[in-house]
């Protein structure tokens, strides 16, 4: 039971399907991991370590463009919906 | 900056910690006023016909104030989202607090502010102890809250009671520059909402109150057998 996400905020959203190449931990909070995710281009997308099913080869939701969030000396743009993936879907599809 | 004790790790309590520096909370844009609104409008719709008190991440934080003892007390979001609902609106109360109400009423989480001018670091979550201080915001006395559990600098002074409270000492103002908006939820509220209410929250303050700001603490809600 959540509140409603609006329209205009998920058309906001700017989803792609990828695959996980990597997985590190944040250098600071043990929390946080930072996975490296092949889209057409790889990006870099900062998860709850908690999140199941992300290792490497796993085929994620991400969202990219996000407004910049600073942490660990890094800025994140890009976090992890969803995953697995189980289609057919190219790395870098855009789902929005 | 934030510590939590074993205990409080134990009963599913999830923490960050974003620190803002920079700031302008002196006005309040029209387009923050606008956001908060329409946010306001839409949370007001949603809760109308739906009880707060069934919401799995409202019945924990009940029953961990029911665990030190304490009962009738509504955690942050819930005192939130019950003037939000009788009004379609949240109270005007300057653009910091604007922002962290709107992550709080969005996302269930717990946020208090603190203006870092004023805090000593660091703070620990924990049971509260026979010689911590806490004088309320805008009180001038100290209230007893033994048997609670705050948050806690490392003199003793008690900077927010549970996550119900902040203290008067280290409030934030329209004069406050750097601040550090601890988040708190709990073993009901996803650790992934945790990390969309900071990286929400981080997006505001730097939209609407010309900051910068940055993740420094994160723990999940686990069942830890130690820190």
């Amino acid at each position: 039971m959540k509140p409603p996400v609006d329209l205009a905020d998920f058309q906001r959203l700017d989803l792609h399907v990828g695959t996980v190449v990597a997985v590190r931990p944040h250098p600071n909070l043990i929390d946080l991991s930072i996975l490296t995710v092949q889209l057409e281009e790889p990006v870099e997308a900062l998860v709850p370590v908690s999140t199941s099913g992300l290792e490497a080869g796993a085929r994620v939701v991400v969202a990219v463009g996000l407004h910049p969030l600073q942490t660990g000396g890094q800025r994140f743009s890009a976090s992890v919906l969803s995953g697995p993936v189980v289609a057919e879907i190219p790395n870098g599809s855009r789902l929005s | 900056m934030l510590n939590v004790s074993p205990e409080l790790l134990r009963l599913g309590l999830s923490t960050a910690v974003l620190v803002a520096r920079g700031i302008d909370s002196s006005r309040t844009p029209p387009e923050l006023a606008a956001y908060r609104r329409s946010v306001g409008r839409q949370l007001a719709a949603f809760w109308k016909n739906r009880k707060l008190s069934t919401h799995p991440a409202v019945r924990e934080y009940e029953q961990l104030h029911r665990r030190f003892g304490v009962v009738d007390e509504p955690a942050a979001p819930v005192k939130i989202l019950r003037y939000v609902r009788r009004h379609q609106d949240f109270t005007e109360a300057g653009a910091l607090v604007d922002c962290y109400n709107l992550v709080s009423a969005r996302t269930l989480l717990s946020l208090g502010a603190h203006d870092l001018a004023k805090l000593k670091t660091p703070i620990t979550l924990r049971p509260v102890q026979p010689d911590d201080v806490f004088i309320p915001l805008g009180e001038s006395t100290p209230r007893d809250c033994q048997g609670e559990y705050a948050y806690v600098d490392p003199d003793g002074q008690i900077i927010c009671r549970m996550e119900v409270l902040q203290c008067e000492a280290t409030k934030v103002d329209a004069a406050s520059r750097d601040v550090v908006i601890f988040f708190q939820g709990n073993r009901e509220i996803p650790d992934k909402d945790l990390l969309a209410g900071v990286w929400l929250l981080a997006e505001l303050l730097e939209r609407f109150c010309s900051g910068t700001t940055e993740l420094v603490g994160f723990l999940e809600a686990t069942e830890r057998n130690e820190t």
